[in-house]
């Protein structure tokens, strides 16, 4: 199964549909610029929203830069930074 | 692989288009923050209705058609100007399709739907603004810049217009605008898309993606195409058909009721879905207001009244490989060569040409006599436009009869106009993939 880093508010019914696919999400709001260097090495995907800088430094860092690891993906959404609730 | 989430806010941007045309019409914030300063301001705030009155609609794709429907429920009269929309497609939907200097002079209030492109930044600018009438406001919910802010800021002031309800804004966060000390202008921090519903549909639609990408399905909002599913032959074509889309749009400017993608040689004997798809995604990108993928091209195609013919001719004609896009009285052909597989317009308008597509192009045609091609590159050099490179495209008989120029930046419509204005100038059309 896939490990999923997620660096910013994403609503939680997306997310559960994740792990209900047995996926595992890692949450990481407000990681460093370093710190998703080091995460994004072990995830096999990455959803941001529109505060995440992907870098072509972080996408060199990608365990799926190549095309052998086909069931790979980095996502992003087009929808704007949400203010989390409370 | 890229994946997004579009069109998950597109309800939410119509809506919150129509809260601040009421806000502004009535004046509810600024009522709102006198009465809870103890002041009791019933003369003030005095507004306007919008009933009967005229919207004008700049760019009508998903979001505007929206909030057209809704204008419509107000009893609103609805103008709209979208160089991409056909005139059938805008009567079906009430509204009467006019060019942007109409819309502005008739306008009480002036909605934007369009996308930030170099086109539209600045679009409602001063000069514009003046033929408006005192009594427009203008709203806008689609992206900053495509309103110039000083000039909109000068023209309420002044009193030309009067008023606006602005979401976004060129610079954000925007903290500090000439716009804020004006009485009659309404603003939000860009909350366009925040709403619980839109950002439910987003976690939702990118879960949904990300599950079909990690266990290798086809993904429908990728941005970019995942090509294993293509075969070798076809694969390095799907980039080339979306930048003949791209081009064709642009040569066409209002895109045809009836597009027709034929595919010759070599690759007329392959599925060409996905290519004749790029091509389309290519084309409605550059005139869309929505993120175009590859599954939601189709749909727009519909939505925009535009059908698009599909036709394979494994027999090679003049390449080994072409693939040629018609519409509209115009026809663009393209095709790879070399090694590099580098990209080739080899017609445009059933002329042959030999030229690489740019982000700027300026085609021209001409009656075949002296002195066309020196014309049009003083012209050019007049307006200090640096030509990248030129190519001489011949029709049928053989006779050359069309300029085609790569220029640094793109050629204004004066220039245009000037060029288009000289005897012998037949046609005069910039292009380009930018």
């Amino acid at each position: 199964m896939a490990r999923i880093l997620v660096t910013e508010k994403i609503a939680d019914t997306g997310l559960a549909r994740l792990r209900d696919a047995g996926h595992e999400v890692v949450i990481r709001e407000g990681l460093s610029a370093d710190g998703l260097l080091d995460e994004i090495a072990v995830a096999n995907a990455l959803i941001i929203r529109s505060a995440t800088q992907v870098t072509d430094e972080v996408l060199s860092r990608t365990a799926w830069s190549s095309s052998v690891a086909p069931a790979s993906a980095l996502t992003t959404s087009t929808s704007r930074r949400r203010r989390a609730a409370g | 692989m890229v994946v997004n989430a579009p069109q998950s806010n597109v309800i939410s941007a119509a809506e919150h288009t129509m809260a601040l045309l009421l806000a502004q019409a009535r004046n509810v914030p600024q009522a709102h923050s006198a009465l809870r300063a103890g002041r009791w301001e019933r003369t003030k705030w005095e507004g306007v209705e919008l009933y009967e009155k005229t919207l004008g609609i700049i760019g009508l794709g998903r979001i505007g058609k929206l909030v057209a429907q809704r204008a419509l429920a107000f009893g609103m009269r609805l103008v709209a100007f979208d160089p991409f929309v056909a005139a059938e497609r805008a009567r079906q939907l009430s509204v009467d399709l006019v060019d942007l200097d109409t819309l502005v002079e008739q306008s009480d209030f002036i909605t934007i739907h369009v996308a930030k492109t170099p086109q539209t930044v600045g679009l409602l600018n001063t000069d514009l603004l003046k033929k408006a009438k005192p009594s427009l406001r203008v709203i806008n919910v689609a992206r900053g810049g495509i309103v110039d802010e000083d000039a909109l800021a000068d023209a309420i002031r002044e009193g030309r217009i009067a008023g606006a309800a602005l979401d976004v804004f060129a610079k954000e966060p925007m903290t500090e605008s000439p716009l804020f000390a004006l009485d009659s202008v309404v603003v939000t921090p860009h909350l366009g898309a925040s709403t619980a519903e839109a950002q439910d549909k987003a976690g939702d639609t990118i879960a949904e993606q990300v599950l079909l990408a990690l266990a290798g399905d086809f993904v429908p909002f990728a941005v970019n195409v995942d090509a294993s599913a293509v075969s070798e032959t076809v694969r390095p074509f799907l980039p080339l058909a979306e930048n003949l889309g791209r081009l064709f749009a642009s040569l066409c400017g209002t895109l045809p009721d009836t597009i027709e993608i034929e595919f010759q040689g070599d690759i007329g004997g392959y599925d060409n879905k996905l290519t004749a798809l790029s091509l389309t995604k290519g084309m409605l990108a550059y005139v869309s207001d929505e993120p175009v993928s590859y599954v939601n091209a189709t749909n727009i195609a519909r939505d925009r009244g535009i059908t698009i013919k599909s036709a394979n001719n494994p027999v090679a004609k003049d390449f080994v490989n072409c693939i040629t896009v018609r519409g509209g009285g115009h026809s663009l052909g393209g095709t790879l060569v070399g090694v590099r597989s580098d990209h080739r317009i080899v017609s445009i308008d059933e002329h042959s040409v030999d030229v690489p597509p740019a982000g700027h192009m300026l085609v021209v045609r001409n009656t075949d006599q002296p002195g066309m091609v020196g014309f049009v590159g003083t012209v050019l050099g007049q307006h200090r436009i640096n030509i990248g490179d030129m190519h001489l495209g011949r029709s049928a008989d053989g006779i050359p009869a069309m300029i085609v120029i790569g220029t640094d930046v793109r050629v204004s419509a004066d220039v245009q106009a000037e060029i288009a204005a000289h005897q012998g100038i037949l046609s005069v059309h910039a292009i380009g993939l930018a």
